[in-house]
């Protein structure tokens, strides 16, 4: 099952996927449904819908 | 030439004692000192025969052995010794949650932790593998059973050069003895 990637800015200090810490105001990309959490638990807002990466 | 003199460095390795049997012996790491010192208590014997008391008899009444151990390596194994808990334990975070360093986890992620005071008591088997640069021997002392205690701060946050951790370890007698040291030739 492909998921897509969107790109997210911060509105809190987030960990990205490697483990980096992305502060705020930064975008870092992360998965449809994770942003799906984010944006609604006001962590991070949507940049763009671009969707191209896949998770298997 | 071969020498009777030490100085050296040397390795220490710990098996914790789980209440039934000893874990896999796992090495503290980058000790920076190791003492093992034994103290004797007497009971003493006084005869007024003549008046003056004079001591005429000494008996040992109890013989009282510790080591003590500092290391430079603060990894979970021993900050959870300092911290009397265990070593194993780790939390997951789901995506969304804060983390405890208050960054939000963007997958899944698992993090070790020590929950700290949940043991009452550290014991361990204790060996310590001497590097006698100047003498003939190494030597190798094996403690057979030590209730270990940390001594000192346990962690200095703020920390301008490298943190210690320093145990003390009381030895206790069990079946195999009490503790003995090897002296291993040189080759």
């Amino acid at each position: 099952m492909a998921e897509k990637k969107v790109t997210v800015k911060a509105l809190k200090e987030l960990r990205a996927e490697d483990g980096k810490k992305v502060i705020v105001g930064e975008t870092t990309e992360v998965l449809e449904s994770t942003a799906k959490i984010l944006v609604a638990n006001k962590s991070a807002e949507l940049v763009t819908q671009a969707t191209t990466q896949v998770k298997e | 030439m071969a020498t009777e003199r030490y100085i050296g460095g040397g390795r220490v390795f710990l098996s914790k004692w789980n209440g039934v049997t000893y874990d896999l012996e796992v090495e503290v790491g980058e000790i920076q000192n190791a003492t093992l010192k034994i103290s004797q208590d007497y009971a003493d014997a006084m005869s007024k025969d003549n008046g003056i008391q004079k001591k005429v008899d000494k008996v040992a009444k109890s013989t009282n052995a510790t080591i003590s151990f500092t290391t430079q390596n603060v990894n979970k194994v021993n900050m959870a010794m300092a911290m009397f808990g265990a070593d194993t334990l780790t939390e997951t975070f789901a995506i969304g949650a804060t983390l405890p360093d208050n960054t939000v986890a963007t997958v899944s992620t698992i993090i070790p932790v020590i929950n700290g005071a949940t043991l009452s008591k550290i014991e361990a088997q204790i060996r310590i593998i001497g590097v006698n640069l100047s003498g003939s021997d190494n030597p190798v002392l094996l403690v057979h059973h030590a209730v270990i205690t940390p001594t000192g701060d346990i962690r200095d946050f703020f920390a301008d050069k490298h943190a210690t951790l320093g145990f003390d370890g009381e030895i206790l007698e069990v079946a195999a003895g009490y503790f003995k040291e090897y002296l291993i030739p040189k080759v």
